[in-house]
C-alpha cells in the first residue's frame, strides 16, 4: 500500500467514524423519536459483537480450522473472566496469553 | 475546571486500559508488515479501538474502499448514540467541538456520561484530548516493542478475537437479547456457507435488514390496534 492508500483508508474510518459521533448533535430528534432506529441501536450491537466474534475466530474460513480447540479453549477463558471481573484488560490480556501459550506449545500439550 | 491532578486522576482507568490496548494495536500492526509510521497516525486520526484493530488484517488483506467504509459503519455503529447523552458538554468553539466529538469513544463516552464528575465542557475537552493521548503514547511503546519479540512468536492476534468477545460479553450482559445473539450467528453460519470473501459485509447487512424487518412488540402493538 502506498501512503496515499493509508491516507484514504485513515480518511474513510475516520469520517464514518466522525460522522456516526456527529450525528446526534446535529439530528438529535431522529434519533430520539425514529422507532426503528431506536430498535437498530438495540439489538444491533449485540448481535453485531457476536458476529464480529464468530469472525475474529474464523468461521468465515471453515476449510482450514488449524487450531480451532486452541482458539475455543481462550475465547472460553476470555469470556468466563469477563463475566466474572469485569476487567476488560486482563481478560484481553490473560486470554491472550493463553492462546500464545497453546499456539506456540509453551506448555507441552 | 478541575484541576490538572484531578484530570490524570479522573482519567487514570482509561489511561490503564489505553496504553497497553494501543501497544497492542501497534505491535499487531507492525506484525502485519504495515508501513510503520502510519500506526501512530491511525490512531491520531481515526481514534477507534475495534476497527483499528480489525482493520490491519483488513488492510494487509487489501480490502476495498467500500468494503472499509461499511465494516467501519457497522463496528461502530454503537457510536450513533453516545452523542445524545453529552449535550451539555459540548464545546462552544468550533474547533473544540469537532474535536470533542472526534473523540467519543466507548470509555471516554462513559467516564463522561457515567461519572457526573465532568461539569463543564472544558474539562470534558481535557478528558478527550488525555484519553486520545494514552492511546497515541500506547501505540508508540508498541511499536518499539514489536521489534524486540522474538521471531515465529504466534497468537498475538488473537488480542482482537479477546477484545470482540469482551465486547459481546459485555453487550450480551447488558442487554439479555438473546434473539439478538442467535441472530449473530445465524448471520455468521449463512455468510460463511455461502459467500466467504465477503463474509463481513454480507452478514452485518443481513443483521440489518432483518433488524429493520422484524416486528417489535411495540409495533405489533400498535398494527393490532388500527
Amino acid at each position: 500500500m502506498s501512503d496515499t492508500d493509508y491516507l484514504l483508508a485513515a480518511l474513510i474510518m475516520g469520517g464514518v467514524t466522525f460522522g456516526l459521533r456527529a450525528f446526534p448533535f446535529v439530528a438529535r430528534g431522529v434519533i430520539a423519536h425514529h422507532h426503528r432506529i431506536q430498535v437498530l441501536g438495540r439489538r444491533l450491537p449485540v448481535a453485531m459483537m457476536v458476529l464480529l466474534t464468530l469472525y475474529a475466530v474464523g468461521v468465515h474460513n471453515w476449510s482450514s480450522p488449524a487450531d480451532g480447540r486452541d482458539q475455543l479453549i481462550a475465547v472460553a477463558v476470555v469470556a468466563v473472566l469477563q463475566l466474572w471481573r469485569r476487567q476488560a484488560l486482563t481478560s484481553i490480556l490473560a486470554g491472550t496469553l493463553v492462546y500464545m501459550a497453546l499456539v506456540n506449545d509453551w506448555l507441552g500439550l | 475546571m478541575t484541576s490538572k491532578r484531578g484530570l490524570v486522576s479522573l482519567t487514570l482507568p482509561v489511561m490503564m486500559g489505553y496504553l497497553p490496548l494501543g501497544a497492542v494495536f501497534g505491535v499487531l500492526w507492525v506484525d502485519a508488515g504495515l508501513t510503520w509510521y502510519w500506526a501512530p497516525l491511525m490512531s491520531v486520526l481515526v481514534y477507534a479501538g475495534a476497527m483499528q484493530y480489525l482493520a490491519v488484517g483488513l488492510l494487509a488483506a487489501g480490502i476495498g474502499w467500500i468494503d472499509l467504509a461499511v465494516a467501519t459503519l457497522l463496528v461502530n455503529f454503537r457510536h450513533l448514540f453516545y452523542g445524545l447523552s453529552l449535550y451539555h458538554l459540548l464545546p462552544k468553539g468550533v474547533i473544540g467541538r469537532q474535536y470533542f466529538i472526534f473523540g467519543i469513544t466507548d470509555e471516554t463516552y462513559s467516564l463522561l456520561s457515567a461519572s457526573g464528575r465532568v461539569k463543564d465542557s472544558e474539562t470534558a475537552l481535557w478528558v478527550v484530548l488525555l484519553n486520545q493521548g494514552y492511546w497515541v503514547l500506547g501505540t508508540l511503546a508498541g511499536m518499539v516493542l514489536a521489534r524486540g519479540l522474538p521471531p515465529g512468536l504466534q497468537g498475538l492476534d488473537f488480542a482482537l478475537t479477546a477484545l470482540f468477545t469482551v465486547l459481546a460479553v459485555e453487550q450480551i450482559r447488558a442487554k439479555k437479547d438473546w434473539g439478538a445473539v442467535a441472530l449473530g450467528v445465524v448471520a455468521a453460519a449463512v455468510a460463511g456457507v455461502l459467500v466467504s470473501d465477503y463474509f463481513l459485509l454480507a452478514a452485518s447487512i443481513m443483521l440489518v435488514l432483518v433488524l429493520l424487518a422484524w416486528p417489535e412488540p411495540n409495533t405489533r402493538e400498535k398494527m393490532t390496534h388500527v
